[in-house]
């Protein structure tokens, strides 16, 4: 036999779940692109269609899941009379499935929810000549660390917005804008509801980002978070304050992406950090990186405790429509009384 | 695992794998390019410091665009650069002063986004880096030499230029290949842009000179 029991039950997993919802989902999507190429007719319209299918494989309960989506990415920018562009409107919808996820975000209301998600959406008004002052109303990220500049909403890959801030999405307003020297800035005042609007109107967050870019590939941001927010799935609140410093500089094919924050949940200290490394080829198709991530906590009157994760991941994009993406995460080492974890995950989005 | 099961998620997923695959050759007629939507707004201030705010003008780049480049000149835009992209006209207060496009080459380290500006004869005006990961860009962006080189010349002039026989670099560029490399490949990208930017955007450049007339 040269299949094992184990690799053929993942095999059969990933084969049921992939391989048909992405036929189910390129034929009806392309069907329903069909008669909606009215699309195309509105002025200074940019859109696309986003699936992905995503499996997760725990490698020591020997767990398996998925979280699959179909959405639309939009793009609009508004112009004045006068001509000058006044407004621009980004809007990505997505229809989400969890199958099987144990360790769900709180958003979603068990392991197998279907819901649908704004992850994006948002209106970026100009305020001022030059690009100097602009207003952000809606659905947008927290303006903090990496995931700034680098969006990896629905990749395998992601930076440390979501394990150290909660969350990266809130409801708000930001005032942003760019500078000549290469600064930017945003200062976002959003409800601390994170992906759903919520009916709890007495969570906030106040948080903000400067940054420099230095050349034409690196960059260094400096960022500050407070949020008075509600636990996941209690009714206790907290009060989280972040201050972190991130950058980016690239020497040949390599790329070096760093982040650090120090900060508090009430009494309890915390200090992340993430360092990445990746390297990619010319065309810029293949892509393979490595991540080291810690998190360290202090309860009151403790010691410090510390996790230590690594991850290795790879992405190739062999078109402008495919992306295909693998990523095996390992925890170094893992807190005190908590098991060390180790999960593969793979992800297949087409995007047309 | 008895060989019965085996045989029917083989044979299922071929029967799968086609269909996907067949889709997948159906489905670059309604495909867009995945790019970052990123708007170059420093650089159109850099390129035009006397502009205040700026106009965007979406358009799908397609295959017959790709055909009409490669009928004017010896090579054309690459597939991955098809789909959907945005044109910028730099203004001051209302009135329209220049075109900002970017594109993209396939540099030695990665892609390197070239933003380009051009007056409304499509002639070039001047050129920055969005994004290279190369020590040629930084000498070739600064070269006064280069820029003079390019500058107020179109599409067909800059490609009589590199197509000259006997081409010669200036001298603090003559001796550093790296820098010459680069150098072609903006003077190409240089010309493609022009030429998509003439075939793609024709209509909304003639009704922005012609309100500006």
């Amino acid at each position: 036999m040269l299949l094992s029991y184990r690799s053929l039950k993942l095999f059969k997993y990933f084969y049921s779940h992939f391989f048909a919802l992405l036929l189910i989902l390129n034929t009806t999507s392309l069907l329903a692109f069909e008669s909606a190429s009215w699309l195309e007719d509105i002025d200074n319209l940019r859109f696309a269609i986003d699936m992905s299918a995503r499996g997760q494989y725990n490698i020591n309960s020997n767990h398996l899941s998925n979280i699959d989506s179909l959405g639309l990415d939009l793009h609009k920018v508004f112009t004045l009379s006068d001509g000058r562009d006044i407004a621009t409107l980004v809007f990505q919808g997505y229809l989400t499935k969890l199958v099987n996820v144990e360790k769900y975000p709180s958003f979603y209301k068990d392991k197998d929810d279907l819901k649908f998600i704004c992850r994006i959406c948002n209106i970026n008004f100009s305020l001022l000549d030059r690009g100097a002052l602009n207003i952000r109303i809606g659905h947008f990220e927290t303006p903090f660390g990496l995931e700034y500049n680098l969006d990896t909403n629905g990749t395998l890959r992601q930076y440390s917005n979501g394990r150290d801030l909660g969350g990266k999405l809130d409801w708000g307003m930001a005032f942003n804008g760019k500078a000549s020297w290469g600064g930017g800035y945003e200062l976002a005042f959003s409800r601390g509801s994170g992906v759903d609007w919520s009916d709890n109107y007495s969570t906030y967050i106040i948080s903000g980002r400067v940054e420099k870019t230095f050349g034409y590939s690196s960059f260094l941001g400096f960022s500050t978070f407070y949020g008075y927010l509600t636990m996941p799935n209690t009714k206790n609140y907290i009060d989280r304050t972040r201050i972190g410093l991130d950058g980016n500089t690239q020497v040949g094919p390599l790329a070096v992406l760093g982040e650090f924050s120090i900060g508090k949940d009430d009494d309890t200290e915390l200090i992340n950090s993430l360092f990445e490394m990746n390297i990619q080829n010319n065309t810029e198709k293949l892509l393979g990186y490595f991540q080291f991530k810690t998190t360290s906590h202090q309860f009151i009157n403790e010691s410090w405790d510390t996790m230590l994760q690594s991850s290795l991941g790879v992405r190739y994009t062999p078109d402008r429509n495919w992306v295909l993406s693998g990523q095996w995460t390992y925890d170094i080492k893992a807190y005190e009384l908590v098991k060390r974890a180790s999960s593969l995950g793979i992800q297949v989005r087409y995007r047309f | 695992m008895k060989r019965t099961s085996i045989m029917t998620i083989l044979s299922k997923s071929s029967v799968f794998l086609c269909l996907v695959f067949l889709n997948m050759w159906t489905a670059p007629a309604y495909s867009i390019a995945y790019c970052a939507l990123r708007d170059p707004v420093v650089n159109i201030y850099k390129l035009f410091p006397e502009a205040t705010s700026y106009r965007s003008i979406v358009h799908k780049i397609t295959s017959g665009t790709q055909q009409q480049v490669k009928n004017k000149v010896s090579f054309s835009i690459h597939n991955n650069e098809l789909g959907q992209h945005t044109l910028y006209i730099a203004m001051n207060k209302k009135t329209p002063i220049g075109i900002v496009h970017s594109r993209s080459e396939v540099g030695l380290w990665g892609l390197i986004e070239i933003v380009w500006a051009l007056d409304f004869n499509l002639n070039i005006v001047d050129f920055t880096f969005q994004r290279c990961r190369e020590r040629a860009c930084k000498e070739l962006e600064l070269s006064l030499v280069f820029r003079e080189l390019i500058k107020g010349k179109s599409a067909q002039e800059l490609s009589a230029l590199i197509e000259q026989e006997n081409f010669s670099f200036p001298p603090d560029m003559a001796d550093n290949e790296e820098i010459k490399v680069l150098a072609k490949l903006i003077i190409r990208s240089a010309i493609k842009t022009a030429l998509v930017t003439e075939i793609s955007w024709h209509d909304q450049l003639q009704s922005i000179k012609g309100a500006g007339d």
